[in-house]
């Protein structure tokens, strides 16, 4: 290489020939460009005291090559654990430095060689081995890697019979992102808005036009992601014990667990348990904290008092403490997070997809900031349930960092994280919820409930949703009917709805919209 | 060692109210090398302790709470076995026994060694009328105020020595430990658990009495920190009360000055920055987090400490400081404070121009990461409060190419937005601006609307440096390369090339390896893959 090529033309000209190689199908060579330029930008970012800031500067152009380096070693039909260590190195490099930051404090991360080591692939190699006992120790299980750029989608997988790599060749990232993703985005937040529902009305369109058009969108997401994760790895057709996704980009704001193969057939049925990781590390990480059985919640319910139903969860059957109105206060939810266990939280959340950290959760007496969540060192629970909009997504840009309540919360200790990803209907949340409770009450763990109270809601007919209603109002005990009075008549609404359209629609939550919203995103602390 | 005076350390104690802490540390004395003085200074400083909480006691009209008498009358036979020969020991358990307990025998009979330790203190025969009336304890009547008072003496009576913990809630020898968060939910369930009436006589008779309190300098400095903050978090129960203003009032007044005085040494050292910091942040915290409407002066001294500590050299926060003077400037015009905003505009001013310093030459792009975007940001917003308009576009240029550089062409396109609509724009900034612009559409994937600029631009380009027209056409070659224009976008290369000026001997070319890599990019997209390599050996080779 010329000498005076200062740092960046170098690694500009080495990605260059990458490119080169990769276009001349000279994959070996391409492995050796890339792990050329890998080490070139390693130098660029580690010289002199590595900052946050530095990091993130550099997130663009560093994802980018961690894409075409990914394609190269797929492509070159390098070993799983490889690509694996390439694609999980990428995510959450900055969420790794702000950990170490707090632990160590920034002066400890001057030290090149030992930041060049936690930015490089190699520092996966522990995740991996983990991974790779836990695969082997389960029945079919596998753990599935996205990782999504312009050039391609890799998709590394790892079960017990070993590992792949799989490439999906072109812009089908970019295709989906900007031409599916954000209308499909769109749309399902709109398919639940009153609002917008009687202003479609007043200019004469039809009623359910919007509901529609999202559950069409919805119905071919979940066969598109299906297809994908079905091409990629063939042997997940067959199900098993657990499935592990762990996404990449807005891949993370997606219902994965509930991709649709060819059959018919969801992932969340096939598996009994689908888990939604953020990271490899994350989700192989040791947590010190016991494993109990959850059979009941704290529940902290409706803080401002504006949305009766969710007030209605308190008598589903498994609340160990309630918080309802004003005693769902901030002090109250940090106390509860200091104990074991698991807690709900039903109420109004935002989620800032520009600024992830400015994100909260509504109390009755102000909010709680995610980043308040993640900075706090008291936080005990095992499971949280988040029946609040929009509260299983994560950042929304071309970022690799998984900051979201779920990533975040789980980092700050929690084991599992129960949210969805778009905005809940007040009705079939009430009834998902109902049959969640139903479930794990029997005994049955929280994110296996999940899914089959989603898919329970998926198949019930008007008669049974009705039922379910009348079930729910008979356990307000009689001395407390006036207090939920507003529940109570908004359920007469809806009964009323559901009386009306029994015989023309047969299953009225069969939209994805309605229930494919909730995942459960987690560790494999719970599991085998 | 032999001490026959009070070291140093437990005098600043004591004259700091730290009687408690005053009383370890003589401890700590005494089991190196013990003698009567110190033992003497030792009961001393614990029987203080109790006066001292008897006096506070007395100021927020309540009785002391059992436990803290307890606490006192325990603290008090310790100090007797250490010095038996005190006679104010004596004398206030001889109060306590009277006043608070009811029980006038004992308190006779303390009294009596009191005195015969001779005992000297003018309230002597109003205790004995007390002892020989047979006088009833004090009753104190439980109202609203008392009860927020009460609560008011226990968290001094905690931190007069000691910090109290965060989160600590747990019981050791029937002492209730509580947190800071306990106090304060207590006080503010008391009221809004009283009849809506009752709440603002019984605010006002607890703000008054701390008031007086602090007014005659009677807290101790934690004391007055966690007193503040419990006063202003209780008052807040009524958010739009003039009360709860002047809690807060105090609350940021004390941070800020307290900020101020930690880092205003001549040469503060990182640590004293990063506290005065703290404290600073703290106060901004509360005012973000509160409904209580905060006095814009008052905020505005808390942004100048957080400016302060933050722009000192020991500890150089670049960022902060820009953010702390910008804010604080901002409330200070908002509060027509006249006098501070020409100091602020000043100050302000000269930090810009240090951060300008500061990023002048920075190389935007890969390996040019080390500059903090913090610090841009901050930098422009600076310029736009300063309304100085070169600054602005010197700023603002690096800012919208920081944007580029970190894949963010659609805010970095508003921020040119707004250079291009500045006053001061002449004719070859205006050039300058669209030429940028350009380049960010075509990183937004807006290609078409690039383009457009460009065409707009290419006839005054010749009357450019080479190297501005070297950037010019490689910048539209990458506008046609992004609309599948091959053969327009390797025309476009080529001029580049043609007009790329010669670097001198000890300059790094970075132009050339760029245009020949665009170029081999150009190329590879063509389906020229041996041309590319050929292209890239240009680069490597030579």
């Amino acid at each position: 290489m010329k000498p005076h090529l200062n740092p960046d033309s170098h690694l500009r000209t080495t990605v260059m020939q990458l490119k080169i190689a990769l276009a001349k199908q000279d994959y070996q060579a391409a492995v050796e460009k890339s792990d050329e330029a890998a080490t070139a930008l390693q130098d660029i970012i580690t010289k002199g005291q590595s900052h946050p800031s530095v990091w993130q500067s550099m997130l663009f152009e560093w994802s980018r090559l961690d894409g075409l380096q990914l394609e190269a070693y797929v492509k070159a039909k390098r070993s799983a654990e490889e690509c694996l260590s390439i694609a999980e190195a990428a995510k959450g490099r900055v969420f790794r430095l702000f950990r170490m930051i707090s632990t160590l404090g920034i002066n400890e991360l001057s030290d090149q060689n030992e930041m060049k080591k936690l930015i490089s692939s190699t520092s996966q190699q522990q995740s991996i081995e983990t991974a790779k006992r836990w695969v082997k120790a389960g029945n079919q299980s596998h753990i599935i890697s996205f990782f999504c750029c312009s050039a391609g989608i890799a998709v590394i997988s790892l079960s017990s019979k070993g590992g792949d790599g799989y490439w999906f060749e072109g812009p089908i990232y970019d295709h989906f992102r900007d031409g599916v993703y954000n209308h499909w985005e769109q749309i399902s937040d709109w398919a639940l808005d009153s609002h917008l529902q009687s202003a479609a009305l007043h200019v004469g369109a039809p009623p359910d036009l919007v509901l529609n058009s999202a559950q069409a969108v919805s119905e071919l997401l979940l066969d598109w992601l299906g297809n994908i994760l079905v091409n990629a790895v063939p042997e997940i057709a067959a199900g098993g014990e657990e499935l592990v996704i762990i996404p990449h980009r807005c891949f993370r704001s997606l219902p994965l667990a509930h991709g649709r193969l060819l059959g018919g057939k969801y992932l969340s049925e096939l598996f009994e348990r689908v888990t939604i990781a953020h990271t490899l590390s994350s989700f192989t990480r040791s947590m010190s904290s016991d494993v109990q059985t959850i059979k009941q919640l704290d529940m902290f319910l409706d803080p401002q008092q504006d949305l009766p139903l969710a007030r209605l969860e308190g008598f589903l059957g498994c609340s160990r403490q309630t918080y309802v109105g004003p005693d769902a206060s901030k002090r109250s939810f940090w106390q509860a997070l200091a104990q074991p266990g698991g807690i709900q939280f039903s109420a109004h959340s935002n989620f800032d997809p520009l600024k992830p950290f400015d994100s909260w959760l509504a109390f009755a007496d102000g909010r709680i900031a995610l980043a308040d969540l993640y900075k706090s060192n008291s936080i005990n629970r095992q499971l949280i349930v988040l029946s609040s909009c929009e509260s299983g997504l994560s950042q929304r840009s071309n970022s690799d960092e998984p900051f979201g309540f779920p990533a975040l919360l789980q980092s700050a200790g929690v084991h599992r994280v129960i949210a969805p990803s778009w905005r809940v209907d007040d009705l079939a949340t009430l009834l998902l919820m109902s049959e969640f409770h139903r479930l794990i009450t029997k005994g049955q763990a929280p994110e296996q409930a999940i899914y089959q109270a989603s898919h329970w809601l998926r198949k019930i007919s008007a008669e049974q949703a009705l039922e379910a209603i009348e079930t729910i109002e008979a356990k307000i005990p009689q001395q407390q009917q006036s207090q939920f009075a507003d529940a109570l008549s908004d359920l007469r609404q809806q009964k009323d709805w559901l009386h009306k359209i029994r015989y023309d629609i047969q299953y009225p939550f069969q939209s994805p919209i309605f229930w494919a919203g909730f995942q459960a995103y987690g560790s494999s602390v719970s599991t085998h | 060692m032999e001490y026959q005076q009070l070291p140093p350390d437990v005098l600043r104690l004591q004259d700091a109210k730290m009687f408690r802490k005053a009383f370890y540390r003589l401890e700590e004395y005494r089991s190196h090398s013990d003698n009567d003085f110190l033992k003497h200074h030792a009961a001393l400083s614990l029987g203080s302790a109790t006066e001292y909480r008897m006096n506070v006691a007395d100021r927020l009209f309540i009785v002391p709470p059992k436990m803290c008498l307890d606490h006192m009358v325990q603290e008090l036979n310790q100090a007797l076995s250490i010095d038996d020969g005190i006679a104010y020991l004596y004398w206030d358990l001889a109060v306590i026994a009277s006043r608070y307990e009811g029980d006038n025998k004992a308190a006779t009979d303390f009294l009596n060694k009191a005195l015969e330790r001779d005992l000297q203190h003018p309230m002597v025969s109003a205790l004995e009328d007390r002892i020989n009336s047979q006088a009833e304890p004090v009753q104190p009547k439980i109202t609203l105020d008392y009860q927020l008072c009460e609560l008011l003496f226990q968290l001094v009576d905690v931190t007069a020595d000691e910090t109290i913990p965060d989160k600590t809630i747990g019981f050791e020898n029937n002492t209730e430990l509580l947190s800071m968060e306990d106090y304060i939910v207590r006080g503010r369930s008391l009221l809004t658990n009283a009849p809506k009436d009752n709440r603002e006589p019984a605010l006002t008779l607890f703000f008054g009495r701390w008031e007086n309190m602090r007014d005659d300098n009677f807290i101790t400095a934690d004391a007055l920190d966690y007193g503040l903050d419990f006063v202003f978090r209780i008052c807040e129960v009524e958010p739009h009360s003039e009360l709860a203003e002047r809690a807060l009032q105090r609350l940021v007044t004390y941070l800020s000055s307290f900020s101020m005085h930690v880092s205003g040494n001549q040469k503060p050292t990182k640590d004293e920055l990063r506290k005065a910091k703290k404290i600073a942040g703290r106060g901004l915290n509360i005012a973000n987090n509160t409904e209580v409407v905060v006095e814009p002066n008052a905020e505005a001294d808390l942004w100048l400490a957080f400016g302060q500590c933050s722009g000192r050299t020991t500890d150089l926060h670049l960022a902060d400081a820009l953010n702390g003077y910008t804010n604080a400037l901002v409330l200070k015009r908002q509060a027509n404070n006249i006098h501070d905003v020409e100091k602020l505009e000043d100050l302000l001013g000269e930090m810009l121009d240090y951060a300008m310093q500061q990023v002048i030459g920075l190389q935007i792009g890969v390996g040019s990461a080390g500059k903090v975007h913090e610090e841009i940001e901050a930098a422009y917003e600076a310029a736009k409060v300063l309304e100085d308009e070169t600054a602005q576009l010197n700023v603002g240029n690096m800012y919208q190419s920081y944007l580029s550089s970190i894949s963010r062409p659609l805010d970095a396109l508003e921020v040119l937005e707004s250079l291009l609509n500045l006053d001061s724009v002449d004719d070859e900034i205006r050039f300058d601006l669209l030429f940028e612009k350009s380049a960010r559409l075509t990183e937004a994937r807006q290609s078409a609307k690039a383009v457009e600029i460009l065409e707009q631009l290419e006839p005054d380009i010749n009357s450019k440096s080479k190297h501005h027209q070297c950037i010019f056409w490689n910048c539209y070659s990458n506008t046609m390369r992004e609309l599948n224009k091959l053969d327009k976008a390797l025309e476009y290369i080529d001029k580049a090339m043609a007009v790329k000026p010669e670097t001198t001997v000890n300059e790094f070319d970075t132009l050339e390896p760029m245009l020949h890599n665009n170029r081999g990019q150009i190329l590879l997209m063509m389906g020229k893959a041996e041309e590319a390599e050929a292209e890239l050996k240009l680069v490597t080779d030579s």
